[in-house]
């Protein structure tokens, strides 16, 4: 059996399925301001089951539990190592190649750094979100997405650090940081997140 | 050939059902449907503007939605309002030599009458050109409310009259919407459901965390999806009409991917609760759950057969995705998977076609993203 495009009309409809995307975002971004409300979920489907768990809007990437922080021994920055813009630890987001799942060097020497805290601070958790550009089928993104997450927690506990204090999830495409279409915004978004 | 254009016909609607599942235009209220490219022999087809029993403007133009799905479709390019040589009534005599200098083979005319207390009389036929034989003949009557649908069954009539196709034009399409702000806080994702040309949109979900991976029941009466709502994915299951919702899958790691089997009582779904993602089926009314796949590399994006006796998925076992085939019996998998695609290193998003013919899938193809055909 053998793959045939459909030359001429599949090979225009494919095109289109790739140039839509940027329309249908230009279309969409005038439409954000009728969505001001402040509930996280909104079920528009009356008689709808009483759902527990709507969740609001998450403020997790803040570090705004880090008051609490105690000193780590050899550090000039007097607070919490993890509130100190130039320790390795404020490396928060680890980059990755097309479909793969290779941590870089620098990838490694920050979660070097996360590593040894976390293992210094056991009450410390770490959430490790993995996503992947727009490119591919969400679906497969999503799996990626937990795979590059999964790397960089199988490279924390090989290094020291309890399973109990990291949990894997990943967004696959879903969260993008960048909103382009092109190469400078896909490696920003194949990403993964240390969120404390 | 002309076999081989036949077959592809219904494909091009599933492409274009599966590519709305995704991307959809919601500049406006109203969604727009809108297809670039198509079938290069599109078959001319002359629909003449329904009569009307009343002055003034007709409540709905039932002859430009049936011109508007008909194009849509990529089968078929009707005439401009300017080629028409005449705009006969349903019972008036036509003029076929002047048809016949068109390039149409296929004549559609009809009327529109108001049968009082909100109710239509809906009539149509469709002529063959060349032979002036009377092909198709159908007569509604309908409350205002269901024109547009009227209009939509007329189409698949039609459809199915000159394809042997069945069309799918009274169908619904479920899909999500993004406003993809910058500020990721300000991103809305719309669960939504309309008519296949984008009209009636009902809004099922609403959420400030991703929504994605709508599937329809067999029966058209529910939703599988995916939301995030919980900060990871979650499975869901919602009744459209009563918007009655059930948590299907809620397993630690990912739950994704739901589709239904042909049957409705299975819903075949990507879980990584053992390590990482595989392919499992569960009966959705006991909650069993039968693991299917299991390899260390990626296994997802499950589809059924349309005789519910295998599944093709997308796996990255052999370094990079392609799709594999699987059997599946009442009591879980039978036999291991099959490799189905080899070109290329990226093949992935499966489904088959209607017959169980082909399939079709993304393929990357020298950097770019394409629909190919198996």
């Amino acid at each position: 059996m053998n793959i045939f495009l459909r030359t001429s009309a599949l090979k225009k409809f494919s095109l289109f399925l790739l140039i839509a995307p940027l329309i249908f975002l230009t279309a969409c971004s005038t439409t954000s301001d009728d969505n001001t409300g402040d509930a996280a979920v909104e079920d528009r489907t009356g008689g709808g089951v009483g759902e527990e768990g709507y969740e609001g809007q998450t403020g997790g990437y803040n570090d705004s539990a880090m008051s609490d922080g105690t000193a780590v021994n050899g550090q000039s920055y007097s607070g919490d190592p993890i509130s100190d813009p130039d320790s390795p630890l404020s490396v928060r987001t680890i980059y990755f190649e097309y479909d793969s799942i290779t941590i870089n060097s620098e990838g490694q020497s920050a979660l070097n750094a996360h590593a040894e805290y976390l293992s210094l601070n056991p009450n410390k958790t770490m959430i490790i979100e993995g996503h992947t550009d727009e490119r591919g089928t969400r679906d497969y993104n999503l799996s990626l997405g937990e795979r590059r997450s999964r790397a960089v927690a199988d490279f924390l506990t090989a290094s020291g650090v309890s399973g109990q204090q990291i949990e894997v999830r990943s967004y696959g495409e879903e969260n993008p940081v960048a909103l382009d279409h092109n190469e400078s915004a896909w490696q920003l978004n194949r990403r993964v997140e240390l969120l404390y | 050939m002309q076999q081989t254009k036949l077959k592809t016909k219904p494909l091009l609607f599933l492409l274009l059902f599966f590519y709305l599942l995704f991307f959809v235009n919601h500049a406006f209220a109203v969604l727009e449907v809108e297809i670039k490219g198509g079938f290069q022999s599109a078959d001319p087809i002359a629909i003449v503007p329904f009569s009307w029993s009343q002055s003034g403007q007709a409540p709905v133009d039932i002859a430009g939605i049936i011109s508007s799905d008909l194009a849509r479709s990529g089968v078929f390019s009707p005439l401009s309002f300017n080629q028409l040589p005449e705009r006969p009534k349903m019972d008036a005599a036509i003029n076929f030599p002047r048809w016949k200098n068109t390039a149409a083979e296929n004549l559609v005319i009809g009327q529109l009458v108001a049968a009082g207390q909100g109710r239509y009389d809906v009539k149509f036929k469709m002529l063959d050109i060349f032979t002036g034989r009377n092909s198709l003949q159908f007569q509604y009557n309908v409350e205002g409310k269901n024109l547009r649908r009227v209009a939509h069954q007329i189409s698949d009539k039609i459809y199915q009259e000159l394809t042997h196709s069945r069309g799918a034009f009274d169908t619904l399409i479920a899909y999500v919407v993004v406003n993809n702000d910058v500020d990721v806080k300000k991103r809305v994702y719309t669960l939504a459901v309309a008519d296949s040309d984008g009209f009636g949109e009902q809004v099922i979900l609403k959420s400030r965390k991703p929504i994605m991976s709508p599937a329809w029941s067999p029966n058209g009466k529910r939703l599988a999806y995916v939301s995030f709502e919980k900060n990871r994915s979650v499975v869901y299951m919602q009744e459209l009409k009563s918007g009655k919702r059930k948590t299907i899958a809620q397993f630690k790691g990912i739950n994704s991917a739901p589709v239904w089997s042909p049957d409705g009582k299975r819903l075949a779904m990507t879980l990584s609760k053992d390590g990482n993602s595989e392919i499992y089926v569960m009966y959705i009314a006991s909650g069993v759950l039968q693991r299917i796949t299991t390899h260390y590399g990626i296994d997802t994006e499950p589809a059924w057969a349309p005789d519910g006796r295998s599944l093709i998925f997308t796996s990255d076992r052999a370094g990079k995705p392609q799709i594999y085939q699987i059997g599946i019996s009442q009591q879980g998998r039978s036999g291991s998977p099959k490799r189905l695609t080899y070109e290329g290193n990226y093949n992935a998003g499966a489904s088959f076609s209607p017959d169980g013919k082909s399939i079709v899938f993304i393929t990357r193809d020298r950097g770019s993203f394409r629909v190919a055909v198996l």
